[in-house]
């Protein structure tokens, strides 16, 4: 019930954001937009590998690796915007949802390893009023910080007992994991536990081997899937990595002019925002009258909890748990501290990570709760061993003490802090003297010392809210075709700032064209031309092109393949000095169906036209015209162009393979699939 | 000895010496300075408030958003902790926000200290005489005035013309246009008015008199006002032919003044002139009911960091 009643609290100290009273905020639009268009593909059947609205047009892995596409969420959110909720509800709500199951995560991962629902209530409360909670409505932390905090529960629970259903929660967490664009903030985060989880409990490992390995010979066709499901996870990513290899997808705003080959990478002193900025910032909010998105912040409690223990003997746990946090804190240190440039150096993962400070949300403040946990355990233990009662309650008192003549001599302390400390006197004079309250009120009393602060908090973080704005999304499309009546650049091309990500065609010709001539030329999304002008791409004469945009020339330039001389001119005996720009739909023009990954139009030219798909093109895309594979050309350096003969024809694009799709679908399904089996099995009679 | 090693041991098994241990050992590690000079700019900018805040401030005279004050409050906290150089417009502002909000003492300390960090920078000067004015202690505010009023402008100009602090502000009218210099003159011109009149209320007709003097020669007075001060320190100081002299001047520049009016008729009912005097004091009295008065725009002073 308490358990609830922690939700009941979140969820009405969040309305605001809940019921779109507040707008969303800083990265939150982004990945709303994403998430809207990867669900509303999904309710339509549709994976959407293509992303025909971002920058003209590119593909949507990095999107989806971004948001973790195979996380059962969407599958989820797919079936509640199918059975009619719209889809603001639907996503402000699930990811609510979705981050209190984190929390319920961590609450039965405290409870199995202290066996203290008291103290698992606790964490649990503590966390989920965290400064985590806020980051779903301005970034996307519990993306990785909710599987993350499964992946531990699953991964104690089968260490303690193994068992086919945590190793089945094993594998969905990290097939959620694994299939995020940047796995390496997990996998870090657990490299660095198993390192030091060896150091401090090497002689458990082999015993834990060995169970692990009973397991895996007991249930050999389960082990089998799971691996299977988790490699195959990992195929998306692989292609994508492999893909920012190959050159045809760019990201010049992160990876900048660093040389390297892989676009994902960023460059060495060019980290954005680093753990260290982020606890300055937060340092500037302390009193939290000001409270704001990103201000690193956890209930007041936690710090009460771990003055507590600072006099207690230290434990291997608490040792582990502080020198892991200490340990990877140090090595996200750019500057100041010698570990991260060594690791920078050596180690290929440390590349890739723009955002340093990502690790303080995904882990270190769960641990930090941890930590805190781990003290109230042997202050607990204090308690409950010794007899020397009064003088537990004049160190406790004394603590207290200190840790409000600490907050005072700041000035700037709202006064639920002082209220926070005056409770926990109270609750832990409780849980000395336990005859005099009974357990409901102790809970009672625990859940009122750890949200007062907060709650003053969040009320004022909540008066900063910004008022929503009924904004059209990015992705607030209609699914078919309409766009195609009110032409549109979905990307501004009138400033040039550098692009987050495109496909290395687009990204050449906004950085090398005009504004007005792309702007002129883009505002259609289909021309015909009867002429063309092939080219070594080393050739491709810029200001030859701008002029092509801007007199509405009826050339495209195309670039010499390996297929041999491509033909060049159309049969139209009087082509006209312009290309033909399609406006409307009509006789000689019609769309039949169009989708994120293809587009099928039916042609009926009087003579062979070539025809221009204003959309980026990238060597995934494919044509066939009648069912007949056709060359697609990179036409005008950037875009999809096929010649389409005279006569009835059906023109199909598509992106990407079969098997791409299969893939994607098949895991999300797989997902999905366990997570069910999961839920089934929590509550089965 | 034994027992002395007993209670060492328990004493050094403390989880708060592990943590202390540890933290020596990080600490040995730490270049602190290079930590500190590469987070400080990242987050000073990640503080710094959106420029429209300052355009809010310039263009509304009241109902200010307060978390935005705090915003700027925050900000110009961490500016003058971390860059020595920018620290009195940073406490400047901060003297600005604070007495917007509301918080005078707090605003008074800042421009304090702002002084104290530059003496040589004219607004906090002003500010601080404006705080008092408008908390009617006028013997400080007086005393505020005269200093800003005896402020080199040139020095405040090359004082706001290098600060970043005040480019902000300078371009959050989208054009960049503020003009710093005209700025600065007509805030001396006010502190020489606010100036006498604090001494007006104060009865301290000598100095009164001396300062609008010192104003009619700098040639400061295209409204009169000085003038009228003259006036009136010379009508206390019961020389009414002189007073009647700078009042008919003032009211030359500028006939809209009620008051002057009203001294002009006090003026001459002391030199036996009854009729004329009850014809300005008349008239003196229906501009009053009119609203007309150009003193008005300069009594009813409000901080400012521009």
């Amino acid at each position: 019930m308490w358990i609830f009643f922690g939700l009941v609290v979140w969820l009405i100290t969040f309305r605001g954001f809940l019921n779109s009273s507040f707008d969303l905020e800083s990265d939150a639009f982004s990945y709303y937009d994403h998430t809207k268009f990867l669900v509303e593909n999904l309710s339509h059947g549709v994976f959407p590998l293509w992303d025909p609205f971002w920058c003209n047009g590119a593909p949507n892995d990095f999107f989806l690796r971004r948001i973790g596409a195979l996380n059962p969420l969407y599958t989820m959110m797919s079936i509640l915007n199918l059975l009619g909720l719209s889809f603001r509800m639907v996503y402000l709500y699930g990811l609510a949802f979705y981050y209190w199951g984190g929390m319920i995560a961590f609450y039965l991962l405290a409870n199995r390893i202290y066996q203290d629902r008291l103290l698992a209530y606790a964490g649990y409360l503590i966390l989920l009023f965290s400064a985590l909670g806020t980051r779903i409505f301005d970034s996307y932390m519990m993306l990785i910080t909710v599987p993350l905090l499964w992946l531990f529960y699953f991964l104690v629970s089968f260490t303690q007992k193994p068992t086919k259903i945590a190793f089945l929660g094993l594998v969905l967490s990290l097939m959620v994991l694994m299939s995020t664009y940047i796995p390496f903030y997990f996998v870090m985060i657990m490299l660095f536990f198993g390192i030091f989880f060896c150091l401090f409990y090497i002689e458990q490992v082999p015993k834990i081997f060995s169970n692990f390995l009973g397991f895996f010979k007991a249930n050999k066709w389960l082990v089998f899937f799971g691996i299977g499901v988790i490699a195959l996870a990992c195929i998306p990513l692989l292609s994508f990595f492999k893909e920012s290899l190959q050159g045809h997808l760019v990201m010049p705003a992160r990876h900048g002019d660093i040389g390297n080959k892989n676009v994902l990478t960023v460059p060495q002193h060019a980290i954005d925002w680093g753990a260290v900025e982020d606890l300055f910032y937060s340092g500037y909010f302390s009193n939290l009258r000001m409270f704001k998105f990103a201000v690193v912040y956890v209930p007041f409690f936690s710090v009460i909890l771990i003055v507590l223990g600072l006099i207690t003997r230290i434990s291997r746990r608490a040792a582990f748990l502080f020198i892991l946090g200490v340990g990877l804190f140090c090595c996200i240190v750019p500057h100041g501290l010698p570990f991260y440039d060594f690791l920078y150096k050596h180690f290929f993962v440390f590349k890739l990570f723009r955002n340093l400070h990502f690790f303080i949300w995904f882990f270190l403040i769960p641990l930090f709760v941890f930590w805190s946990l781990e003290n109230w355990h042997l202050f607990k233990q204090l308690i409950d061993t010794s007899n020397q009662k009064f003088a537990i309650w004049l160190y406790l008192a004394l603590a207290h003490l200190g840790v409000g003549l600490f907050v005072f001599l700041r000035h700037d302390a709202i006064l639920s802090t002082y209220i926070t400390i005056f409770l926990s006197l109270v609750f832990w004079s409780a849980l000395l003297f336990k005859n005099s309250f009974n357990h409901q009120w102790i809970l009672a009393l625990l859940t009122l010392t750890i949200l007062i602060q907060p709650l003053e908090a969040y009320h004022y973080f909540n008066l900063k809210g910004v008022p929503f704005k009924n904004t059209n999304y990015l992705y607030d499309f209609s699914f078919f075709k309409t766009y195609l009546k009110n032409p549109v650049i979905t990307d501004d091309v009138s400033s040039k700032s550098s692009l987050y990500y495109a496909t290395e065609g687009y990204n050449f010709i906004y950085n090398n064209l005009s504004s007005m001539a792309l702007m002129n030329y883009l505002k259609y999304k289909f021309i015909l031309v009867d002429h063309l002008e092939v080219i070594h791409r080393e050739n491709l004469d810029i200001q030859a092109l701008e002029n092509h945009f801007l007199n509405y020339d009826n050339t495209a330039v195309i670039f010499t393949n390996n297929s041999g001389p491509a033909v060049t001119e159309s049969d139209d005996p009087q082509p006209s000095k312009f290309f033909e720009p399609i406006q409307q739909e009509s006789q000689q023009f019609k769309i039949l169906s169009m989708g994120a990954n293809h587009l099928t139009i039916l042609t009926n030219f009087p003579y062979s036209k070539f025809l221009i798909y204003n959309d980026s093109y990238t060597p995934d895309w494919h044509v066939k015209i009648n069912d007949q594979t056709q060359e697609l050309y990179e036409a005008n350096a950037a875009f999809k162009g096929v010649w389409v003969p005279a006569g009835r024809n059906i023109v199909e694009f598509r992106y990407g393979n079969f098997s791409q799709y299969l893939l994607n679908i098949s895991l999300s399904l797989i997902a999905f699939a366990i997570l069910m089996v999961i839920i089934w099995y929590a509550y089965r009679p | 000895m034994h027992i002395a090693l007993k209670y060492l041991k328990i004493i050094l098994n403390r989880s708060i010496i592990f943590y202390l241990l540890c933290s020596f050992l990080i600490w040995h590690w730490l270049d602190y300075h290079a930590l500190v000079n590469n987070a400080i700019p990242q987050t000073m900018s990640r503080l710094t408030p959106p420029i429209d805040y300052f355009d809010d401030f310039i263009s509304k005279q009241n109902n200010y958003d307060r978390f935005k004050l705090m915003d700027c409050i925050y900000y110009h906290k961490a500016v003058a902790k971390y860059f020595p150089f920018q620290k009195a417009e940073s406490l400047g502002m901060m003297g600005f926000c604070y007495e917007r909000l509301g918080q005078k003492q707090l605003a008074i300390d800042a421009y304090k200290q702002s002084i104290a960090s530059n003496p040589d920078y004219f607004w906090p000067y002003y500010d601080l005489g404006v705080i008092f004015y408008n908390q009617n202690q006028y013997s400080k505010a007086a005393e505020y005035f005269q200093n800003a009023a005896e402020e080199d402008p040139v020095k405040t100009i090359v004082l706001l013309s290098r600060s970043k602090v005040y480019n902000d502000v300078r371009l959050s009218d989208g054009t960049g246009s503020y003009n710093v210099i005209q700025s600065i003159k007509e805030g001396q011109k006010q502190a020489m008015i606010l100036m006498m009149e604090s001494l007006n209320k104060l009865g301290l007709y000598d100095q009164l008199l001396a300062v609008a003097i010192n104003g009619i020669k700098q040639g400061t007075d295209d409204e009169g006002i000085f003038y009228y001060y003259a006036a009136v320190a010379a009508y206390y100081q019961k020389y009414y032919p002189q007073s009647l002299r700078f009042l008919q001047i003032s009211l030359q520049a500028n006939a809209n003044n009620p008051d002057a009016y009203l001294y002009m008729g006090m003026g001459l009912k002391m030199v036996g002139q009854e009729g004329p005097a009850q014809l300005f004091i008349q008239r003196a009295s229906l501009m009053n009911k009119q609203g007309i008065s150009t003193l008005k725009k300069y009594l009813n002073p409000q901080v400012r960091f521009f």
